[in-house]
């Protein structure tokens, strides 16, 4: 019994210690203050009022957004073949299987630091000319997001019994639309996860855009870093309650069209 | 038999040679058989025994290693699994999860591009056929195994295949509904007369529906008959022993009279069997291996009287009541025999010394020693 509520305490101990950042910063975000103070003096909306009015502040966050759902975008197409094809064929290399190797490398920038990689595509980008460019900054996310759009794939391929697409290639369907009819959707859940965290891996990103970005084309996360080293007034919380936001918004209204479990098929 | 006018021609399959290779392993090797329009055969086999693979080649789900499959007497080893018009009911059932009841059984349809009026009809019809009307919105995971069981089975029906396979398809049913399922799937099966092929490794489902049953091990096939000729009269040592139960002993035939054969058993005793058409292939000191089933050995404390009866010393060493029959294992001098008496004449036979006796007939020679 003792021990039962050891553990409640404990559990709600974790939860506030995650938690106090986040209060700290949307509360901060509501002061009329000029400086960052917790708690809140007074209330006032005319932080997110900046924000919202800036364009710098704007147009960092739909770059941001842009760069996000690109990257998702050809992160799916790039995915969706290669995850077919780890996950349900036999996949050889003059006569040897190497599916095991191709997915270990797939998915490698998971587990190999996003810094490493940083640096490694800024200087790629530089030797290509890309540096600096719109392109240069999707590539760069693209790395950091197929693993995750590719793991999720094949987790949801390999959940299809080869039976349910047998049964739709002996009614008469062709492999193609077998796919698009019968493959495709029974991976829904699993393409709508993967793609989610795509797009939230890429919005938020900081070590990997911080070698790609210059002047002019700053994604978000970098503009709230740059912009706490030389002002430091609320509107960077407000900046960050908008992402809150948007972000738990968006995670919300998927986690409810698809179901928990879906949504941890990651 | 009465045909209805929509009915089209039930076909024929061939099969020739077929010999599928996995890496070192021969899944199946040299298989060959045919057909009857509008019957049933059964792929009847332990797991392993090459049948599922046997069922994939002609679904075109799996190609040939070498031989081929014929239907009506064109060769389809190079037609797509798509396009061969050949219905597969899977043990999983395999539905649509995705899918509602109406959109699974539609799905073979809107594929083969129907009119919509068309459609409907035969959606309807199947509908009732398969008893789901009413359940036609639900999805897979709504609906019991059997429902399940019966959309799978409508499903494919609907697009009226030509040849129609049957994969283990009542495996995933409890014992009740697996006899009543399949005397529903028998008489459809009948009723629409699509020649059709089912697999199971279990003999009474087998022999419950099929009209020929193709017995298979190894990948080979070990005896093609009806049900009856391949109960009465198996052919090899393991079709005697997969099906039903029986005892197979070995013997040395001792002397061949007018289709009569004196054989020798280990122990020194001699029994006396028919060999009918096999009596003109043995010659005394041949060793031939012979078969009597469980049931028509019978066991007494009075010597018995009869015509053509062997009679055999033996000793009762224990009895199993499985209620109709009671399962007695006897030794005979050495021999261990298994008898499947009926219970009211062994109720009272004490473990012991008894009088074990069979007709000539019983005796069937299924093999060489």
């Amino acid at each position: 019994m003792i021990l039962d509520r050891l553990y409640k305490v404990y559990v709600y101990v974790m939860y506030v210690f995650i938690l106090i950042p986040l209060i700290i910063i949307v509360g901060t975000s509501f002061t009329t203050s000029q400086y960052v103070t917790f708690p809140p003096e007074g209330f006032t909306l005319k932080w997110f009022v900046r924000v919202l009015t800036s364009s710098s502040w704007m147009f960092s966050f739909l770059l941001s957004g842009v760069i996000a759902l690109v990257s998702m975008g050809i992160a799916i197409l790039v995915s969706l073949p290669a995850a077919k094809a780890l996950a349900k064929h036999r996949v050889t290399f003059m006569g040897r299987d190497v599916g095991v190797t191709l997915r270990t490398l797939f998915l490698s920038p998971i587990v190999i630091p996003m810094i490493v990689f940083g640096i490694g595509i800024a200087i790629t980008l530089q030797t290509l000319g890309l540096y600096g460019t719109f392109a240069g900054l999707v590539i760069g996310h693209l790395i950091i997001v197929i693993p995750y759009v590719l793991r999720s794939l094949i987790v949801s391929f390999e959940g299809i019994p080869d039976s349910v697409e047998e049964a739709a290639i002996t009614l008469g369907a062709t492999p193609v639309k077998t796919f698009f009819k019968v493959t495709l959707p029974m991976a829904k859940s699993g393409l709508i996860a993967g793609a989610l965290f795509a797009f939230i891996w890429s919005f938020e990103n900081v070590t990997v855009s911080i070698f790609l970005a210059v002047p002019g084309l700053t994604p978000l996360p970098i503009k709230m870093w740059g912009y706490l080293s030389e002002f430091a007034d609320p509107s960077l919380c407000a900046v960050a309650t908008i992402f809150i936001v948007v972000a738990f918004g968006v995670f919300l209204a998927v986690y409810r069209k698809m179901g928990k479990a879906s949504m941890f098929a990651v | 038999m009465v045909m209805s006018t929509e009915r089209r021609k039930s076909s024929t399959l061939t099969v020739e040679s077929l010999t599928k290779v996995f890496g070192n392993h021969t899944a199946v090797d040299e298989i060959s058989f045919q057909t009857i329009p509008g019957e049933i055969t059964a792929f009847l086999g332990p797991s392993g025994c090459g049948k599922t693979t046997t069922l994939r080649i002609i679904a075109g789900l799996e190609s040939p290693t070498s031989g081929s499959v014929y239907i009506d007497g064109e060769q389809v080893n190079n037609v797509p699994a798509h396009k061969r018009d050949i219905g597969l009911v899977f043990q999983d059932y395999a539905l649509f999860p995705h899918k509602t009841v109406r959109q699974n059984i539609e799905f073979g349809l809107k594929i083969k591009g129907l009119s919509q009026q068309e459609i409907q009809e035969r959606l309807g019809k199947s509908l009732t056929q398969v008893n789901l009307v009413g359940k036609e919105d639900r999805y897979p995971l709504q609906l019991s195994g059997g429902e399940q069981q019966r959309v799978a089975v409508a499903r494919t029906l609907v697009t009226q295949p030509r040849v129609l396979l049957f994969d283990e398809p009542l495996s995933n049913l409890d014992a009740k509904l697996r006899e009543s399922t399949r005397l529903e799937l028998h008489n459809l099966q009948r009723k629409l007369g699509i020649t059709s092929i089912y697999v199971t490794h279990d003999q009474i489902e087998a022999f419950a529906i099929a009209d020929k049953i193709m017995l298979m091990n190894k990948g080979k096939i070990e005896q093609f008959g009806t049900p009856e000729e391949i109960y009465a009269s198996p052919k090899t040592a393991f079709a005697a022993d997969f099906i039903g139960t029986s005892n197979i002993l070995e013997t040395t035939v001792q002397s061949v009279n007018q289709g009569m054969c004196t054989l020798a058993l280990k122990n020194g005793h001699t029994i006396t069997g028919f060999a009918a058409g096999k009596a003109s292939e043995v010659s005394q000191g041949d060793h031939l291996l012979v078969m009597i089933r469980t049931q028509r050995i019978r066991m007494t404390t009075t010597r018995p009287e009869g015509s053509q009866l062997n009679v055999l010393p033996g000793k009762c060493l224990y009895k199993v009541f499985l209620g109709e029959s009671t399962r007695c294992l006897l030794d005979v001098e050495g021999i261990r025999v298994t008898a499947d008496c009926e219970s009211e004449y062994v109720c009272n036979v004490r473990e012991g010394d008894v009088h074990v006796s069979f007709d000539y007939g019983a005796v069937v020679p299924v093999g060489r020693g």
